[in-house]
């Protein structure tokens, strides 16, 4: 294969699995500090002391 | 001393009360709205549900069938040789990122508009120039490979290129601004004008071929004649149809992101202000010096007079 395809391909593969290994992430990061919709008014907050994103 | 309890929090919509309902508003449960709030709710997990599992099994089953259609049922062109193969990537991704920062606009435009103000439509804008910029920068990435072997060059300043890095460059500051402006409401005002303002670039990037004399090549299938046929058609297809796919499988993500986020911070908050109060009941000063995170957050809650908004 053309190494100018191969590395078009693997750059554009690349962006987006590590773009979306970090949203994915980010997600399950901030569930276990936020607690669901449903349990927003009555279930105590599971939120970190620093308010700073815990994902950085 | 006990803090005093919190106003109790309106818990529908799922991902977070829409500014146009006030209070005592009776939520609208109708089955539409309640499927909306399914699919942009977050669950207790993280981001991914029975929607984004399959969207995502689409997204691969897409990937693979544009791999192979691209990469080995495709022949070569006459002219670019193998370089076609480069095609299969580059042009749907320009068109994703039109897309994106076209919905980034839209959503903006639809948060400004009294009648359809609502925090989801700000969440949308900021997911969809998130994962826009994402798009814009492969778009940018690949066609530099291929320009490399086609050129000459690597890069050059045609008005295409050009205008396409001014739109990385835009929404890539967008972004940076919803990270610096603190008041909540401020910034989601701001920022709507500023993505629409930004948006006004992708028209004009669009037809930038059409313009001015580029040495980028015109619209490949939006003419009467289009320029590839057979299997190149196809595959070319198949790359549309799986970055909109992969497309809409970040952007559900990003936006239930985007929503736990809010929470986040909403709760930050929340425990702010509980510390203060308590701190205020007691009389005292010994609770230890406040972080500024949290102390600018409760700051700005007083000033508003609302921190749910």
């Amino acid at each position: 294969m053309n190494s100018y395809v191969a590395g078009g391909w693997g750059a554009a593969a690349m962006i987006l699995i590590l773009y979306s290994w970090r949203t994915v992430r980010r997600g399950r990061i901030l569930a276990h500090y936020v607690p669901a919709a449903g349990d927003a008014g009555d279930a105590p907050s599971q939120v970190a002391p620093d308010p700073e994103k815990p994902w950085r | 001393m006990a803090s005093p309890p919190l106003p109790a929090k309106d818990t529908f919509p799922a991902d977070a009360p829409a500014v146009r309902s006030g209070a005592g508003e009776v939520p609208d449960r109708s089955p539409t709205r309640m499927a909306v709030s399914r699919l942009v709710s977050p669950g207790r997990r993280g981001t991914a549900d029975r929607v984004t599992r399959i969207l995502g099994i689409a997204s691969l089953v897409a990937v693979a069938v544009t791999a192979w259609l691209g990469l080995v049922v495709s022949p070569p062109d006459v002219n670019q040789g193998q370089l076609v193969r480069l095609l299969y990537v580059h042009p749907a991704a320009a068109t994703t990122f039109y897309v994106a920062f076209g919905l980034c606009a839209l959503a903006s435009l639809a948060y400004l508009w009294p009648r359809t103000r609502s925090l989801r439509w700000d969440h949308l804008a900021a997911a969809s120039a998130e994962v826009g910029v994402v798009f814009c920068a492969i778009t940018l990435v690949t066609g530099s490979i291929w320009g490399r072997p086609t050129w000459g060059v690597w890069w050059t300043w045609d008005a295409r290129l050009t205008l396409t890095a001014l739109l990385l460059a835009s929404f890539i500051g967008y972004l940076a601004l919803r990270q610096i402006i603190r008041d909540p409401r401020s910034k989601r005002s701001v920022c709507a004008v500023v993505a629409i303002v930004f948006a006004l670039l992708v028209p004009v990037d669009h037809e930038a071929t059409s313009w001015w004399q580029t040495l980028h090549q015109p619209n490949t299938l939006l003419r009467p004649n289009p320029l590839v046929h057979g299997w190149q058609l196809v595959a070319m297809l198949a790359s549309f149809v799986a970055y909109a796919l992969i497309f809409a499988w970040l952007i559900v993500h990003r936006y239930r992101v985007e929503v736990l986020e809010e929470r986040f911070q909403e709760e930050g908050m929340a425990a702010a202000i509980a510390e203060r109060r308590a701190e205020g009941q007691e009389g005292t000063t010994t609770a230890g010096i406040p972080r500024p995170g949290i102390a600018m957050a409760s700051t700005s809650v007083a000033e508003n007079g609302q921190g749910n908004q």
